[in-house]
């Protein structure tokens, strides 16, 4: 065992509600300072796992170490966790003040120091002339940066954010999102969230852990699950994903993939190459889908017919059909090449070897 | 100025300005104003007979009088302590509680609600007398050697009348209680608060105006109680309401009967007021 402790281990966690699994060997580590954000659809556990965090869920078996320490039968008061709530769930009989130092209150800090300690947590949340206000008379944005204030200022070891962006409006998100994760940055906080917007889990996250139907399908940073899903759910969930059926099979020292009106090679010892015939499913994201030029023939490729070609001002996007009816979906901006096609035109598309996701079955 | 220029437009008439639909105020209008008004006015008329203020000068002078007023109050106050003691803990239960609970809490809460007044207070005398089910119970148990005194005492009107007022505490409380967040209690507790820490800082507050509410009603019903105290209570323990009705039905001193109706209406009306300004308080105070 090393010296060095994970900020949070999760170790094999479930939680079973009667029947219903609602979170089923869910395991992962946090290290200190790392910014991870639990995204799935709705049911998928990512709140579940947030509870239990906190401790208003009890797992039915398995570990949660905070700093090493283990965290069975210890209530939420004692776990030394700061939470935003989706909604907030500021004291509405407080003031903001008193809404920030109600943390240190119940840690018997003294008032004079309580206060002030609150003051500069309102000052770096950029909310310090808003002391003495009620959270009623405050806008939504506001009052997220009261609650986050709440969160930080006793130095939690973990920072718990509920679907955070949930309460506002379209426009205050992006800025929203920048903000809670640089103040996040310089208070040096271990944080997880939960969200269902992959938008805002590629802004805020270092690693991203994707959930669905109570098990943690995959987790990693945003460029891992972008360009190695493990999953075609995966795939799907994160960015725009084509998916094309086929089998792969060993021929000699390299491995060909084979579907309805397209082909792909890989060498024999690629990682993603199965070890015999397989079923396959390939992922290729639309932008790194090309035209092949006149007359080529290349190793990578699909033939289809144009379906629709849609004009994006910096690219187009690109409809073609296989030749079993599936659709392929690219971005170029390869645009006088793409403005020269029409509807019906006979393409060949291509990518290369190191663009392209293999998942069995 | 000339003849062609525009006409001051007519205010609307006092009729006009109106909200509509007043008109189907009157019937309860006129039925307040002559079932009620009109012999609260014959009463406080009844209490100056000749103009003369002597009944009252008379409630104010004599001890008896006195005592049996402060007597009403500090029952009261005791009962309507009691009863939203008693009523907090079952509407945080209601408001907390499954529907199934819920419905059976609720039930439990109105039955004896529904059933007749007099029937409560004469049951309370079954139970609580010395050959009743409270004191065969605690001898039977050995507990005590000889029956308690529990009726004709303070402690039997407390109870009746805490029984009697128990649904007119839980019913505000409840109504208060079921709009607070109990997420709020969460974050009460992953702030570092233990339970009771947040109950005191965070859900005391937010169900004050459910206690004031429950406070004033039961206290000021109190001071009206008339059948509970009378079954259940020693003449010692009597209430001002029995006075007054012992004025017009034995005494047949109607001046001085009515005069003391028109002092427990008063005193009534200023506990009212004191409610009332905590209310206003504790609002401004939130909205500051």
């Amino acid at each position: 065992m090393s010296f060095e402790h994970k900020a949070l281990q999760l170790d094999r966690v479930s939680k079973h509600y009667g029947e219903v699994r609602a979170l089923e060997d869910v395991s992962f580590e946090l290290r200190k300072g790392e910014f991870l954000t639990m995204l799935g659809p709705s049911g998928s556990g990512k709140t579940t796992t947030l509870r239990v965090i906190a401790g208003f869920v009890e797992p039915s078996s398995g570990a949660l170490l905070i700093d090493g320490r283990d965290m069975t039968g210890v209530p939420p008061q004692r776990r030394n966790i700061g939470m935003m709530f989706q909604d907030y769930a500021l004291f509405p009989h407080m003031t903001v003040l008193e809404n920030v130092a109600y943390p240190l209150e119940t840690r018997g800090v003294k008032r004079s120091e309580r206060e002030s300690r609150a003051r500069e947590m309102l000052g770096i949340v950029g909310l310090g002339d808003f002391a003495k206000r009620f959270p009623k008379q405050m806008s939504g944005g506001q009052q997220q940066r009261v609650a986050l204030a709440r969160a930080l200022v006793f130095h939690p070891d973990i920072v718990l954010l509920d679907e955070p962006m949930a309460a506002l409006d379209k426009k205050l998100r992006g800025q929203m999102q920048i903000e809670i994760m640089h103040i996040a940055r310089k208070v040096g906080a271990t944080v997880v969230s939960v969200t269902h917007d992959q938008e805002e889990a590629l802004v805020m996250s270092d690693r991203i852990a994707i959930f669905r139907a109570g098990k943690l399908a995959q987790i990693g940073t945003p460029q891992e699950l972008y360009t190695r899903p493990n999953s075609e759910f995966v795939a799907d969930f994160i960015g725009e994903a084509n998916l094309l059926r086929g089998t792969a099979r060993r021929e000699g020292g390299i491995c060909r993939l084979e579907g309805a009106g397209w082909r792909a090679s890989l060498p024999g010892d690629d990682p993603r190459a199965p070890a015999k015939t397989a079923a396959v499913t390939v992922v290729l994201r639309p932008e790194v889908i090309a035209l092949a030029a006149e007359g080529e023939r290349p190793a990578n490729a699909l033939t289809g017919t144009i379906e629709d070609r849609i004009y994006l001002g910096v690219e187009f996007r690109l409809i073609a059909r296989l030749a079993d009816g599936s659709a392929v979906q690219v971005r170029s901006r390869d645009l006088a090449r793409i403005s020269a096609l029409a509807q019906g035109d006979a393409v060949t598309l291509c990518w290369r070897d190191e663009d392209f996701v293999v998942i069995p079955g | 100025m000339t003849l062609s220029s525009p006409a001051i437009p007519r205010g609307p008439t006092l009729v006009e300005r109106l909200p509509r639909g007043s008109v189907l105020l009157v019937p309860a209008l006129l039925f307040l104003l002559l079932f009620y008004v009109y012999p609260l006015a014959q009463l406080i008329g009844a209490s100056l007979p000749g103009g003369s203020g002597k009944n009252y000068a008379l409630i104010f002078s004599r001890p008896v009088f006195l005592r049996v007023i402060a007597e009403t109050f500090r029952v009261s106050l005791v009962v309507m302590a009691v009863t939203v003691l008693v009523a907090f803990p079952y509407a945080y239960a209601m408001a907390n509680a499954g529907r199934r609970a819920l419905l059976f809490l609720t039930i439990a809460l109105l039955i004896p609600f529904w059933v007749s007044l007099l029937l409560r207070s004469f049951s309370w005398i079954v139970l609580l007398q010395n050959t009743g089910l409270v004191n065969q119970v605690l001898l039977g148990l050995g507990l005590i050697e000889t029956p308690l005194k529990l009726i004709r005492t303070e402690i039997g009107v407390i109870l009746g009348m805490v029984h009697v007022l128990l649904p007119y505490a839980v019913l505000p409380l409840y109504s208060v209680m079921k709009k607070i967040d109990m997420r709020l209690m969460e974050a009460s507790s992953i702030c570092g608060a233990s339970w009771f820490h947040g109950f005191r800082r965070v859900y005391l507050p937010m169900a004050l105006p459910g206690v004031l509410a429950a406070a004033i009603l039961t206290f000021t019903l109190a001071l009206g109680f008339y059948i509970t105290p009378a079954l259940l209570g020693s003449p010692r323990d009597m209430m001002i309401a029995q006075m007054i009705a012992g004025q017009f039905s034995e005494q047949l001193n109607f001046g001085l009967g009515a005069a003391l109706a028109v002092v427990l209406m008063g005193l009534t009306a200023l506990a009212f007021a004191l409610f009332g300004l905590g209310r206003v308080l504790l609002a401004r105070r939130a909205a500051a």
